[in-house]
């Protein structure tokens, strides 16, 4: 808390003319934001993830959360705060956060006496993230904090609400007579049963519910104390027809990606030695590709339109993360050309410097107007989608019909395939919420 | 709200009302995750005209709820650090990033006679090692669902450790084990047996190998006959009737994944033990697939099934990894095993690399042979 500024117990007690004549000092940045340790990144994110603001980052196994969290956490350390890890489902490896502790420490620093300032938790539920959330203690979290990582939420809301289980059996079992004894599983959990009281509290209802409760105390947490909160958040499967299977962020209602400032995507892809500038010190299978979703709480992309987002390269070394150095500008890390300043998107902090080779002139966040809106529904493009769209909305809360522009491209081409199942190349892959699809289960 | 007693088993009503109310709130079809997150007036609403308890006995059964899931958090503040079981191979242990941690969930995944079990085996035995030697000095659970245990193989290995470490720990007496065939004896011995093994002789490691067997043959079996209904004691709710569709089980097989991993998580971080299974692979279909979009499930699963990273070895051999990209998010490491010919030498060969782990470096793939004790990595 001494290190925040005082303006951070309010955030929103200056105008947003005033905000935008306060070119922040060079102070603030370094108070304001905790780095990622890659320049281009920061750039993107205007200076790294905010204090007061929550973030996230998603991602397929082994793309580099967790590195990237821990990595942020180092930088948490190294500026003086407290971090808070809390552990959902594997323990924080404290060893490779030490040596990336230390590849930033003073030589005569001993890298083990940041430690002191990490507390790891354990929330192996839901319930016990809720409890530490809503139900705040005093000494959670405690009083210099500047970063609270969660790796990760998404496979607690896996374990409470199982997969495949809310999405298909229930609302196919609403539809047909109840099998004698079919809802009275000992464990049960949100079956509509015959004591359901409301009709519509399915358990998806209440995910989503319990989603946005979530986030709305993570974003008063980070607020009121002036920390960033960092959500790691894994990746599930949605069937797109024409596309196949395709990797959507597990945890993405409207109302949780409108409470994060900054929103990450983490993957890989291929990319040819000859694009590095120094190959020899950047193996390929370091090399990461972070799609910047939403920076500085303006959107460049959703989970569906991930195009017009840009795209930074990193690598991951035991040591860290870092800037990857490309020879020439790659189609994917440079933005449209377009006008250099716009209400939206200020001007860089005056700490970050640019690689020239990588962003020319540009800045990085394309100011052309976003195709696609920030919000999309949950649901995944179905086979019937007038009907289906509007039952998904309604149950999930969602506001409708927003999806209709950046639907239209998936839905070219893929009229001619059967949509689901047969074009599936592996079809132990899809075994979430993307599969409810009625053409295929009647 | 039936969780409750998985979340939170040490809970215990404050009062005669707040028993009375746990009863009936047990009825209600809410998570404790839901109790936490509603309004007290909207439990009360739902509880309907039946309780006798006021929304005040509510705000007060909720906050003890609240503040005994933040006692129990910080009473697992102080778990220790995850140690790690060595492979008694200094090259393969610092490739794994100094070997198999407790407190999570790795895996081998390999086609069969790659070499998995034999990095199964090892680990059953070296785990009873005493701490300076690289084990845990406890003792280790194999389940297996397919072929059961190899003991001669699993003689041959404990002789040769308890000669090349001049310790006495290392005895096939200290290695349980059990076959179970299907997936109702898997899940029953996971969630009701293994506990208590754990419990009573400090085991150090389970091994489950392999993981997707069961699954497997249950799921085909119900595609195949249509009127039989598939069932599994995991999943009483959803036993209809009528036939299931694919993607039905395959939610359901979603479900089961995520409770098996949960209920084997919840051992090794409560024991500080380490959960070891064998996956399995089948071919991969679409190795050309027309969709290009860097998001798609195939693309993208060249990185983290273990097969394809390199976009000039899409081979014919391309494997991928069992129960998909589902289990691979509940896992906290992959390592995968392989057999092939090597290029130079014209031989067969094995090779081990790690495809991605939160403790270990991944990428680097490493030779290595089935030697009387054990494994060996090869470098050149």
């Amino acid at each position: 808390m001494a290190a925040a500024s005082p303006s951070s117990h309010r955030l929103f007690a200056i105008s947003a003319s005033q905000a935008l004549g306060n070119q922040p000092p060079s102070t603030q940045s370094v108070h304001g934001h905790i780095s990622t340790s890659s320049h281009n990144l920061d750039h993107a994110l205007r200076g790294g993830i905010p204090r007061g603001k929550v973030a996230e980052i998603s991602g397929p196994p082994g793309s580099g959360k967790t590195a990237m969290a821990m990595q942020m956490a180092a930088n948490a350390l190294l500026s003086g705060g407290e971090v808070v890890w809390i552990d959902t489902s594997h323990p924080l490896p404290v060893s490779r956060l030490v040596s990336m502790v230390s590849a930033h420490a003073q030589p005569e620093e001993d890298p083990l006496s940041y430690l002191s300032h990490v507390q790891i938790l354990q929330a192996p539920s839901l319930a016990h993230l809720l409890a530490l959330f809503m139900y705040p203690v005093s000494s959670f979290p405690p009083e210099r904090t500047a970063l609270v990582v969660v790796d990760n939420i998404a496979t607690l809301f896996a374990a409470a609400y199982l997969p495949g289980h809310d999405d298909f059996n229930n609302r196919k079992s609403a539809d047909r007579p109840q099998h004698p004894g079919g809802t009275s599983s000992p464990r049960g959990k949100g079956s509509p049963g015959p004591k359901a009281a409301l009709p519509r509290d399915t358990a998806s209802t209440r995910k989503f519910a319990i989603m946005a409760d979530l986030m709305k105390s993570l974003s008063s947490l980070a607020t009121k104390r002036g920390l960033a909160i960092l959500v790691l958040n894994q990746m599930t499967t949605k069937v797109i027809p024409g596309s196949g299977a395709v990797l959507r962020p597990a945890m993405a209602s409207p109302l949780w990606v409108l409470g994060l400032t900054s929103r990450l995507l983490v993957h890989r892809n291929d990319i040819s030695p000859s694009a590095l500038s120094d190959p020899s010190s950047t193996p390929i299978s370091q090399i990461r590709f972070v799609t910047v979703l939403k920076a500085n709480g303006i959107a460049h992309g959703t989970e569906t339109a991930t195009k017009d987002a840009p795209v930074v390269v990193i690598q991951i070394q035991d040591e860290g993360i870092n800037d990857v150095g490309l020879v020439k500008k790659s189609k994917n890390t440079t933005p449209p050309a377009s006008a250099p300043a716009s209400v939206s998107a200020p001007a860089p902090a005056a700490t970050i410097t640019l690689r020239a080779y990588t962003f020319p002139q540009s800045p990085v966040i394309p100011t052309t107007p976003m195709k696609s809106p920030a919000l999309s529904p949950l649901g995944p493009r179905e086979r019937s989608p007038v009907r289906n769209k509007r039952k998904r909305g309604l149950e999930a809360g969602v506001i409708a019909g927003s999806d209709e522009e950046d639907s239209d491209e998936e839905w070219e081409g893929g009229l001619d395939d059967d949509g689901l199942g047969v074009e599936l190349p592996t079809p132990e892959e899809g075994m979430l919420g993307g599969f409810v699809k009625p053409a295929v289960s009647g | 709200m039936s969780d409750l007693a998985s979340i939170l088993p040490s809970f215990v009503a404050s009062s005669p009302a707040a028993t009375c109310l746990l009863s009936d709130i047990e009825a209600l079809p809410l998570t404790t995750a839901d109790l936490l997150s509603l309004d007290a007036l909207d439990i009360s609403r739902r509880l309907g005209s039946t309780s006798r308890s006021s929304v005040l006995d509510i705000k007060r059964f909720v906050a003890n709820l609240a503040s005994a899931l933040h006692s129990d958090i910080t009473a697992r503040a102080s778990v220790p650090a995850p140690a790690f079981i060595t492979t008694r191979d200094a090259h393969l242990d610092r490739l794994f990033g100094g070997g198999i941690p407790t407190q999570c969930i790795t895996e081998f995944v390999g086609e069969s006679g790659a070499g998995k079990s034999q990095f199964l085996l090892l680990l059953t035995l070296t785990v009873q090692l005493p701490p300076h030697l690289g084990g845990l000095g406890r003792p280790a659970v194999y389940i297996s669902t397919e072929a059961p245990l190899s003991t001669p193989r699993l003689f041959q290995l404990a002789a040769a450790l308890r000669s090349s470490t001049s310790s006495a720990s290392p005895s096939t007496d200290r290695v349980f084990s059990i076959t179970c065939s299907d997936l109702e004896t898997q899940d029953h011995i996971i969630r009701y047996q293994l506990p208590v093994l754990v419990a009573t002789h400090n085991v150090g490691l389970i091994v489950l190998d392999s993981v997707a067997a069961n699954f497997r043959v249950e799921f085909e079996r119900a595609a195949g006959s249509t009127n039989k209904r598939a069932k599994t004691a995991a999943d009483g709710s959803s036993a209809s009737a009528s036939a299931e569709s694919g993607p039905a089980q395959m939610a359901r097989r979603g479900k089961d994944l995520v409770v098996l991993a949960g209920t084997l998580r919840a051992l090794a971080i409560k024991h500080n033990l380490a959960v070891v299974v064998a996956n399995q692979v089948s071919d991969r279909f679409t190795r050309n697939s027309s969709s290009r979009e860097t998001l798609s499930l195939d693309f993208q699963s060249r990185w983290f099934s273990g097969w394809g990273e390199d976009p000039d070895d899409v081979g014919e051999d391309a494997k991928v990894p069992a129960l998909g990209l589902v289990w691979a998010n509940l896992l906290a490491g992959r390592i995968v095993v392989r057999r092939g010919v090597d290029a130079e030498s014209g031989d067969w060969r094995r090779w081990v690399r790690v495809v991605f782990a939160t403790w270990a470096r991944a990428g680097e793939e490493c030779g290595f042979e089935i030697v009387e004790g054990g494994v060996k990595a090869l470098v050149s």
